[in-house]
């Protein structure tokens, strides 16, 4: 008794999640890196992926709903198909972040590059495509245990946002124009908000294979 | 949910000859609640609640260890009355069998056989019945046609309303949707979640969806045992037992 139809279901479902996971990292690895590089061109191309994002989320959205209403899953089944509803929209916002990193360019390209700040940016990028990568794992494999590491890969985010804020004030103070010293802390403000949505997941995930609440933040 | 256990079994084995059919069940039903027993072809369901109105005596070969308490007292035990018992605990089966009599006279029987020959009084319990049967508006013009003409549903519903006559205070039922339409099904699923203001309910079921719909608790059946019990939100949700969420989720044998 294997319930074929469905199964292929949760395969396509499944794998159109790691499509936007893909993408989604994709997309802030490039906002990122546009930022770093001023690259405009770059940073054009980032703010077009956004829709590509929204229209992932639309469709798997619509796959929920389509096994939901077709497929009644239940258990370990209804709960991946649930959470999944949940971690999409997470997902999407980390998109909006990174979006909002390329925005954050176009005021700031062409002007002296705060130098001081950017080995932070690099390393918070990379921590938090890590975060997103570990999440997703879990969701699509079931094994749930690096997960509860997760928090610590927060704090360190949380750590170099607190240095990033320190080290602006510290240039504002010194003669730095403030406008761009504050585009800046946004850069550093929306990858902190990256892993915050990336611990979301990571409840939620935890939640969909235990039925129970942790708060990782 | 807090209430009374009002049957219960304790080391409950049976076997059909040299066969097992039950091993060593260990169940409590609370009153005025549904429970659904589910689990694939053969794995005692049936059986099961045959057992709880010793429907399983009439069998040759059918041999019962272990104990089952109907409010407290040894239904196996042989000073109790079988047909006090039988009228305690109703049951409804796959296929409608309403008898080949009027409409009336199918719910008028039961009350008769137990002594109720005032045609008042019986009217009164025909009309009571059919109501909480949910099938009055339907047939109350048609008291005296047989009971033959009705849909599949609605004999099922005459079924219920049957049982009902006796004032049992369990109804069991197997697999009482099995030959009905989604829409009489749904009907008597309603009347499930109407009957257990005043009724225990004990439902077999291979429907899966009916069981999270109509019940409170559930229990999974496999081989003869009873694998996992629990409330149906539970079970349905996030089941304890391996085996449990393999069968509810499909991914069996």
């Amino acid at each position: 008794m294997i319930r074929t139809k469905f199964e292929e279901g949760l395969k396509a479902l499944k794998n159109s999640i790691v499509e936007m996971e893909q993408e989604v990292k994709k997309q802030l690895q490039l906002a990122v890196e546009a930022f770093i590089s001023q690259d405009i061109e770059k940073g054009r191309v980032t703010i077009e992926m956004d829709e590509v994002i929204d229209r992932m989320e639309d469709e798997i959205e619509k796959k929920c709903i389509d096994l939901l209403a077709l497929q009644q899953p239940i258990a370990s089944d209804l709960r991946f198909v649930s959470s999944s509803m949940k971690i999409i929209t997470d997902l999407e916002r980390i998109g909006d972040y990174a979006t909002d990193i390329a925005k954050i360019l176009e005021f700031v390209h062409e002007k002296r590059i705060l130098k001081e700040i950017i080995p932070n940016i690099r390393h918070m990028c990379e921590i938090s495509i890590g975060m997103i990568e570990t999440c997703l794992n879990a969701h699509i494999t079931g094994d749930i245990q690096p997960l509860y590491l997760l928090s610590k890969e927060d704090d360190k985010l949380d750590t170099y946002f607190r240095d990033s804020f320190q080290e602006i004030i510290r240039l504002i103070n010194s003669g730095e124009t403030a406008i761009r010293a504050l585009h800046y802390l946004m850069v550093c403000r929306n990858l902190e908000r990256v892993g915050d949505h990336a611990c979301n997941i990571a409840e939620r995930v935890i939640f969909a294979h235990t039925m129970k609440k942790v708060d990782l933040k | 949910m807090k209430s009374n256990i009002v049957i219960a079994t304790k080391d409950l084995n049976l076997w059909y000859g040299d066969k097992q059919a039950l091993e060593n069940i260990d169940m409590s039903v609370r009153e005025k609640s549904v429970t659904a027993l589910i689990g694939p072809s053969g794995c005692g369901k049936s059986t099961l609640i045959r057992v709880f109105n010793r429907m399983n005596d009439i069998i040759d070969g059918c041999r019962i260890e272990g104990k089952v308490f109907f409010r407290g007292n040894d239904i196996y035990d042989p000073s109790e009355d079988v047909m006090e018992l039988r009228s305690a605990i109703g049951m409804i089966f796959q296929k409608p069998n309403p008898f080949p009599k009027p409409i009336f006279e199918n719910i008028a029987y039961g009350p008769r056989v137990h002594g109720i020959n005032s045609k008042k009084k019986l009217e009164k319990i025909v009309e009571k019945c059919l109501k909480q049967a949910a099938l009055w508006d339907e047939v109350n013009d048609w008291l005296g046609d047989t009971a033959m003409g009705l849909s599949g549903g609605q004999q099922q519903r005459l079924c219920i309303a049957r049982a009902l006559a006796i004032e049992p205070e369990i109804i069991l039922m197997d697999e009482p949707t099995s030959s009905l339409d989604p829409l009489a099904t749904s009907k008597i699923e309603d009347l499930i979640y109407e009957l257990k203001e005043k009724y225990t309910v004990i439902i077999v079921t291979h429907n899966m969806q009916q069981a999270a719909r109509v019940s409170d608790y559930t229990g999974f059946m496999y081989l003869g045992e009873l694998i996992e019990f629990g409330e149906t939100k539970q079970i349905f949700e996030n089941p304890k037992e391996e085996l449990t969420e393999r069968y509810i989720t499909g991914r069996f044998g």
